[in-house]
This record gives structure tokens, sequence and C-alpha cells, in this order.
């Protein structure tokens, strides 16, 4: 086949190849959530933080918390001590107790999340978790991630051959111009890596967490600074939703850099975003209500709840 | 589905959602029996609120209501309007939905508000006409709210009570009698409720709305921004011991509480609702597969 005439058909089958790949991934990495899986009137942070981010999150959101709590407390040079004021250890969770003591002396998040000792035992702490989030497939298994490299595995080496029997075929016949096939081939590759990506979600967990954040949006607007006696229990369960970026635009904003992402950090990205659900916060209203002043109606045609719908 | 109130399902007590409480609601699902939602606000709207429908839709049974379809306006209905609103009002599948009693828009103008209509023959006949063609584009029950009103539109034929009677019986259609607007037309108007209710058909009650107004220059304003007072209570316990009430619904909008403010008032309707069936109700679970 003529040069060009190749790569447009080389370009036809690599996208075919990639619509496979994705069909595949579909087929063992559904995107639907069972009607069964709502939205939990008593949700666990430490659970949703875990689902969302892995046990570095778990790590953050309990350091975090014990700096609430006055159990630890942060230094002048972005370190992190325990505080003076640490008592009743006893009150909180064997995880907290043992985050806890790791601080002897003062260091960092990162220093924490660094360390394979420190990260083992939470991993193993979040077992529980980890059990019950494969139950309802919200994190990808490792069963399909395997599933998932051995597609991408066979769909690139079918790509490799193809284009090794063109280059062959082509520096066969004199023509040593094949530097666009090289090219095409790369590509195709990057492409079908990032396709057959499984993330640390599953295409579920993706969804189910779209939809935490769609029934818990309200908590990024009301973090607020509390005392450790009386603790902003929303603070905690809207950045197990939401991530510790909430902390930049919140009462909390001067401990945000004590909490920054590592190189270590889950991907939570995935190849794609299941049913395109939006994670903004906010909503909107339609304007042509007749109370669309959102106030009620008084002095007369009472509105029946035309309700401040911002 | 049959309009008739008692073929409808028993919901409870339940609340007009805001999203300004949207996530203590959903921390207290369990205390919160079904949802009413102001239909204006998910017609035509971004895809994050199409989403928050979706999600609330998983999780509550939703009565749509609906404000701006002006069932009082002689020339008939904006057909356009009409078939975006019945179109997720059958989507959502709810057990009915509602409307007022009233007109919001005349001569081809908003009003931009809930105006009460004239105690007449002739606006009897043509909410019957719109509630007809609303027939045809949906069959799911409509019930029709009562609503406050500052003066009586001159040239009545008949009382505020007849007139209701007239329409309901007409149209066939069910009743959401909002107690706290009842309560506030007979303090400004000077007249008895306990009357009032003795003279529409309570059997022909589906839900209720309740929630508290305030004061203002002497006069009682409907402004859905205070607790229930305890003359509503009086009020929904006459009702509930006497009709078929289906469901009532806490219509807060404005200056909200702490929630569990709004649970309480929640859980003293449930009472109420429980000792007026004098069984301890049972809601009717509708399945949200």
């Amino acid at each position: 086949m003529y040069g060009p005439y190749f790569l447009a058909f080389y370009a036809g089958v690599v996208a075919v190849t990639l619509i496979i790949c994705k069909l595949v991934l579909n087929r063992i990495n559904p995107n639907d959530l069972p009607t069964s899986l709502k939205i939990p009137t008593d949700p666990d942070p430490y659970e949703i933080v875990y689902l969302r981010g892995g046990k570095n999150e778990v790590i953050r959101l309990a350091i975090f918390e014990l700096i609430q709590q006055n159990f630890l407390q942060a230094t002048d040079n972005g370190l992190i001590e325990k505080s003076p004021d640490a008592v009743n250890l006893k009150k909180i969770s064997s995880l907290k107790q043992t985050i806890f003591n790791w601080f002897s002396k003062p260091l960092s998040v990162i220093d924490i999340l660094t360390s394979k000792e420190k990260l083992a035992y939470v991993e193993n702490y979040c077992k529980g978790y980890e059990k019950r989030l494969y139950d309802y497939k919200l994190l990808t298994s490792p069963e399909v991630k395997h599933q998932a490299r051995l597609t991408g595995l066979t769909a690139s080496l079918f790509l490799i051959l193809l284009a090794a029997y063109k280059a062959y075929a082509a520096i066969a016949t004199g023509h040593y111009n094949i530097i666009f096939l090289v090219i095409m081939c790369i590509v195709a590759l990057i492409m079908v890596a990032k396709t057959c990506h499984l993330s640390h979600l599953s295409g579920r967990g993706v969804l189910y967490l779209a939809k935490l954040k769609q029934a818990f949006s309200n908590l990024k607007k009301y973090t607020t600074p509390e005392t450790a006696a009386n603790i902003d229990t929303g603070a905690i369960l809207g950045m197990s939703i939401f991530g510790f970026g909430v902390l930049g635009s919140s009462a909390y904003a001067a401990q945000y850099p004590l909490f920054r992402r590592t190189a270590g950090d889950v991907d939570t990205s995935g190849s794609y975003n299941a049913a395109g659900f939006s994670t903004s916060s906010g909503s909107s209203c339609s304007s042509s209500s007749s109370c669309s002043s959102g106030s009620s109606c008084g002095g007369g045609g009472g509105c029946g709840g035309c309700g401040g719908g911002s | 589905m049959s309009d008739k109130p008692e073929f409808l399902p028993v919901l409870g007590a339940g609340i007009g959602f805001r999203p300004q409480f949207k996530t203590e609601l959903f921390l207290n699902q369990s205390k919160v029996n079904f949802l009413e939602i102001v239909a204006e606000h998910y017609l035509g709207v971004s895809t994050e609120k199409q989403q928050e429908l979706e999600l609330l839709s998983e999780h509550f049974t939703l009565i749509p209501h609906a404000l701006n379809l002006s069932l009082g306006s002689a020339e008939g209905l904006d057909l356009d309007y009409l078939k975006k609103l019945t179109n997720l009002i059958n989507r959502l599948n709810s057990p009915w939905w509602s409307e007022h009693i009233s007109f919001t828009s005349a001569g081809g103008i908003d009003i931009g508000h809930l105006s009460p209509l004239p105690f007449t023959h002739e606006a009897v006949d043509v909410i019957v006409k719109n509630v007809e063609t609303i027939r045809s584009f949906t069959q799911i029950p409509l019930i029709l709210e009562n609503i406050t009103y500052m003066f009586t539109i001159p040239g009545s034929e008949m009382t505020e009570a007849e007139f209701i009677t007239a329409v309901l019986e007409k149209t066939g259609c069910g009743m959401l009698l909002d107690i706290t607007n009842l309560y506030t037309n007979s303090v400004n108007h000077g007249y008895d409720p306990y009357q009032f209710l003795k003279e529409i058909p309570l059997d022909q009650v589906v839900q209720l709305h309740f929630v508290g107004g305030h004061w203002s220059h002497g006069l009682l304003i409907d402004s859905h921004s205070h607790p229930t007072p305890p003359e509503i209570w009086s009020l929904m316990e006459t009702v509930i011991s006497s009709g078929k009430v289906k469901a009532m619904i806490l219509e807060r909008d404005d200056n909200f509480p702490d929630f569990s403010e709004l649970i309480a008032e929640l859980a003293q309707a449930q009472l109420i609702f429980a000792k007026g069936c004098n069984s301890g109700f049972k809601t009717d679970r509708i399945s949200k597969t």
C-alpha cells in the first residue's frame, strides 16, 4: 500500500482499536449506580475520603481533625507538632491516636506521606473501608485493573506489530521515510495507555462521588473555625468529599499549605468521567416564576413557596 | 391514576425543598417523608440543576408545585409553557401536582405575582376550561391551592368558600389547603377560619401547606419566614380529623433556622396527622426503582 494511504489506514485502525478498548473498559468498569446505593444519612468522612483519595487523604483528614481538636498544632515554619493542650487522648479513634504519636518531633505532612511504614499502617487500618467500597464496586478492583492493562497491552502490541510490518516492508523496498509512521505509532500507544488507564475510583465510584458532592455542596460554604470543644463536623465532611482545596476558600485557609498534594497521591481523574456529572457547587433558579425575587409573596397572593431558589 | 383523593397515596409530612438546606436534608432523609419542589425552578435550567432534580427524585417522592400557569387567565394557558411543565411532571411520575386558584398574567403581561380572582361564576368557568386543557397534557392529578389576598375584587357573586367549592366541584380537582393562607385571610379580613372550613368540601383536601408569617403595619403577612404558630396547628388538627388529607408540607421560604427546628415542626405535624388518623398513620411507600 502506498505510504500516505497506509498512514490513513493506520489512523483508522488506531481509531477502531481505541473504540474497542473503550467498549471493553465500559464492560468491565460499569458507571451505573445501583438504586440501593443512596446518599448516606450518616456519612463516614473517613470512608468517603478513602474513596476519594486513598490512604494519603485519610492521613491528611486525620491530621486536620487532630489540629482542630487541639491535639496537634502548626508551627511557624510549616511543620506540625504535638499541642501542649492535648488531653483525653483515649477519646479519639485508634487511627488518630497512632497518627498523634507519630509527631514525637515536629514533622510535615509530606514526611508522614513518604514513610512506607506509616503508610502501611494506615493502609491496613483502611482495609474495612476498602472491602466495603469494593463490594459496591466503587473502587477499581485489582482484577479489573489487570484486565484493563491486558487490554491495553494487547491493543498496543497489535498496533506496534502493524506499524513494524509496514516499516519492514518500506525499508525492504528501499523507502526509509518512515518517521511519520513512527510518530503515529508513538501517539497511538500514548492514546491507548490513556484510554486503558483506570484510576483508583471505578466509573461507578466517580458517579457516586459526584452525587455526594451534589448532595453536600452546601458544606463548601459553611466551613467555619470552631474550638476543639465544638469541632465543625461540616468542615470534616466537606473536606472528605471535596478535598483539601476547599481550605483555600474557607476560614481554615491558613492551614491549606500544610496539606498540599504530593506525587504519591492517588489519581482519581480516571480515563473518563461517568455520565459527565457536574461537580461544581451552587445552583441556579429559573427566573420565570411569579416569585422570582426569591422572597415570599407577602402582601397579597400567597405564593405557595416560591422559595429562595438560588 | 384516579383523581379522587381516596385513591391517592398517603405521603405524611414533608418539606418544600430549598437549596439552602440541601445538605441538612440529605443528612436527615429518614425524618422527611417527601418533598415539594417548585416546578419552575427546574424548567429550562442548567445541567447541574437537572442533576439536582435527579438526585432528589432518587431519594424522595417529589410533588411539583407550579406557580406560573395562571389558571384564572381568561385568554387561556401558555401552551408552550404548559408542555414544558407537564413534561417535567410526567417525567417525575408524581402522585399529584399543584397550582393556584389565581392568575399571574393577563393580556399577555406577566404580573409576577399570584393575584386573586373575582369570586364569580365566570371565573369558575375559566378555571374549569383551563384545567380541561391541562388534562389533555397530563393525567397526573392536579390539586388547587387557595391564596392570600389583600382585598376582594369588586363584583364578586359569592363568598371565597363558595367560589373554592364551585371550582373544586366543577373541575373535579382535589385541594391543596394552605392553612397559613386561610389563617392570614381570616385575620386580615375578619372572619372565622373554622366557619370557612365548614363551608368547603374537606373531603376533597389532599394536601396542606403550613408555616408562619409576620405582622407588618397591622397586617399579617404570609412571608413563610417564621415558625408555625399555635393557631395554625389548631386549624390543621381540625382539617385532618375531618378530612382525608394525604400529605402536609412545611413551606418555609425565608429566614431559615437550624434545620433541626424544621425537623421539629415536621415531627409535630406528623403527631397531629397520626392523632387525626387515629391509627398512627403509615405512609404509602412509593417505589424509587
